[in-house]
């Protein structure tokens, strides 16, 4: 299955990729889809559908968004860290809503030992912050 | 007053329906299965198109080393050899083959050419490169001479492969245009495309980076003309009837076609056309309906069979009350290409169509979609279209 469909009280649909087809984003896409169409979910306007896709996509952060990142996070090269945290920061410039999800991941950084990481995983906390 | 505010209150309960019966029968997906007579060809990831490529160069050289005349065959693109398929309703490549000898002196231009394709696409593939056909033409412009001779060594090497030529990596320029409830992602960018200005979202020709992530659409107008499209644009025709809109200016290429495809597939979407009440529409709709004729190895991938021909038909000229002097009169071209498309097997088959395709030829009559402005600028969007997809009344 590619696309998960909802269904409308008024016979409209809204339909989403499937989870599946997620995982294979990179690392930091999922957070920026998932905050996309969160700001979407008043314009279907009904609110059956809002809820149902609300729960989608907390699943898609608890399951698959939080658990690759966190991996990525422990086990990837600091270069790879560093990348992604960068995409992160940018992110969290224009659409700070879409960190919220990993702020305690963030967290745990600000003590890495290597300094980039700790200082890009601070500087995004603050744009959270403010 | 009252009853013109009524009457404008569409609520297109026809292409609903149809939508609703697509999304039942969508959770089936249906497997084209290819004729017996028709050649199969497969969309195919960079490393089987290579693993194909290295595979047709090797048969090459074993001919070299044991005959000392080497060949390659292929299937023929001559229009003796394009079929229509009517069980799954496209123009397919028959089975008969051509071989091109490696040694007549007739064919060294064209040998030359097909192994200098097939080097620009090993280039291409490895370095995971996209090229448009132009550039590839600019390669070695002294062997091609013209784009025509790069353009059919290119078609020739894709059925070579037995593939699409997208999946060989080299692409059209891109010529048409989305907008409307939907959002892709192109790579590590989401682009929502109900905000991308009046002009749309250009499809990108590099396909096998795009994948649809949402939409709340019930329905794909596929429009010929940009002025038509400009029209809608301006109206956010998409807020009032959730839909997504195409255009790609004329006869659709490669990648709209393509795009169009796997937006009717994937979001099992009712598709419509919107072109021209002329022969050269109707020839239109039928390309984004059964494949080209040129391209029919690749129908398979680039047409869409359940597409509908929403107008402007010939009837709707006098229905919709179009003045005498919106209208064009056929010339000498126009009635034989309408007599041409009569011809064709799947018009024959399709009554609706016959009849509408008979009608102009009777009345020798034609109009461009802009002639609804003689009714007011909005009446495309605010009567016509809207009454259309309430009615049903299509082919």
């Amino acid at each position: 299955m590619d696309i998960r469909i909802f269904h409308k009280k008024d016979g409209g649909i809204v339909q989403l990729i499937d989870k599946e087809k997620i995982q294979d984003w990179p690392v930091e896409l999922p957070l920026k889809f998932v905050e996309d169409v969160r700001s979407k979910l008043k314009s279907y306007r009904d609110e059956k559908i809002e809820e149902e896709i609300s729960n989608y996509l907390d699943d898609i952060i608890a399951n698959l968004a939080i658990p690759k990142i966190k991996e990525t996070f422990d086990n990837a090269p600091k270069d790879t860290v560093i990348s992604i945290l960068s995409s992160f920061e940018q992110l969290s410039e224009t659409n700070v809503g879409a960190i919220k999800p990993i702020q305690f991941l963030l967290e745990n950084l600000t003590n890495n030992n290597n300094k980039t990481i700790a200082e890009t995983a601070k500087r995004i906390l603050n744009n959270l912050a403010s | 007053m009252l009853e013109k505010q009524k009457k404008k209150n569409f609520d297109l309960k026809a292409a609903k329906d149809l939508f609703n019966e697509y999304i039942d029968k969508g959770q089936i997906k249906k497997k084209i299965e290819f004729p017996t007579d028709a050649v199969k060809i497969d969309d195919l990831n960079r490393k089987e198109v290579l693993s194909r490529l290295y595979k047709l160069v090797d048969d090459v050289l074993t001919k070299i080393y044991t005959s000392g005349r080497p060949s390659i065959q292929l299937p023929s693109r001559s229009s003796s050899n394009i079929r229509w398929d009517e069980e799954n309703d496209l123009l397919l490549l028959g089975k008969q083959i051509m071989e091109k000898q490696f040694h007549t002196l007739t064919s060294v231009a064209d040998i030359t050419r097909l192994m200098r394709i097939l080097e620009v696409i090993t280039e291409l593939l490895n370095e995971n490169l996209h090229a448009t056909k132009r550039e590839v033409f600019y390669t070695d412009v002294n062997l091609f001479k013209e784009q025509k001779n790069s353009d059919k060594s290119i078609e020739d090497v894709a059925t070579m492969l037995y593939t699409t030529r997208n999946s060989t990596h080299i692409v059209a320029a891109p010529r048409g245009s989305c907008v409307g409830r939907l959002r892709i992602r192109d790579q590590t960018d989401i682009i929502d495309l109900e905000g991308q200005g009046s002009g749309g979202w250009t499809i990108s020709p590099f396909l096998d980076q795009i994948e649809i992530i949402e939409s709340d659409a019930e329905f794909i107008l596929v429009i010929e003309k940009n002025a038509a499209m400009m029209r809608l644009s301006e109206a956010r025709f998409w807020r009032k009837y959730p839909c997504i809109l195409i255009t790609a200016q004329g006869v659709g290429n490669v990648a709209t076609r393509m795009f169009l495809k796997r937006l009717n597939k994937e979001l099992n979407l009712p598709t419509f056309t919107l072109v021209d009440s002329d022969p050269y529409g109707h020839y239109i709709h039928s390309v984004y309906l059964r494949g080209s004729k040129r391209l029919s190895y690749e129908s398979p991938f680039l047409a869409t069979p359940n597409i509908k021909l929403l107008g402007v038909l010939t009837r709707d000229l006098d229905k919709y009350k179009i003045p005498t002097e919106a209208r064009i009169k056929m010339n000498k071209q126009d009635e034989k290409r309408t007599k041409d498309l009569l011809q064709e097997d799947f018009v024959k088959t399709n009554k609706a169509w016959e009849m509408d395709l008979k009608l102009a030829l009777k009345k020798k009559e034609k109009a461009e979609i802009q002639a609804f402005a003689s009714h007011g600028f909005k009446f495309l969007t605010d009567d016509y279209l809207p009454e259309k997809l309430t009615t049903g009344d299509w082919i």
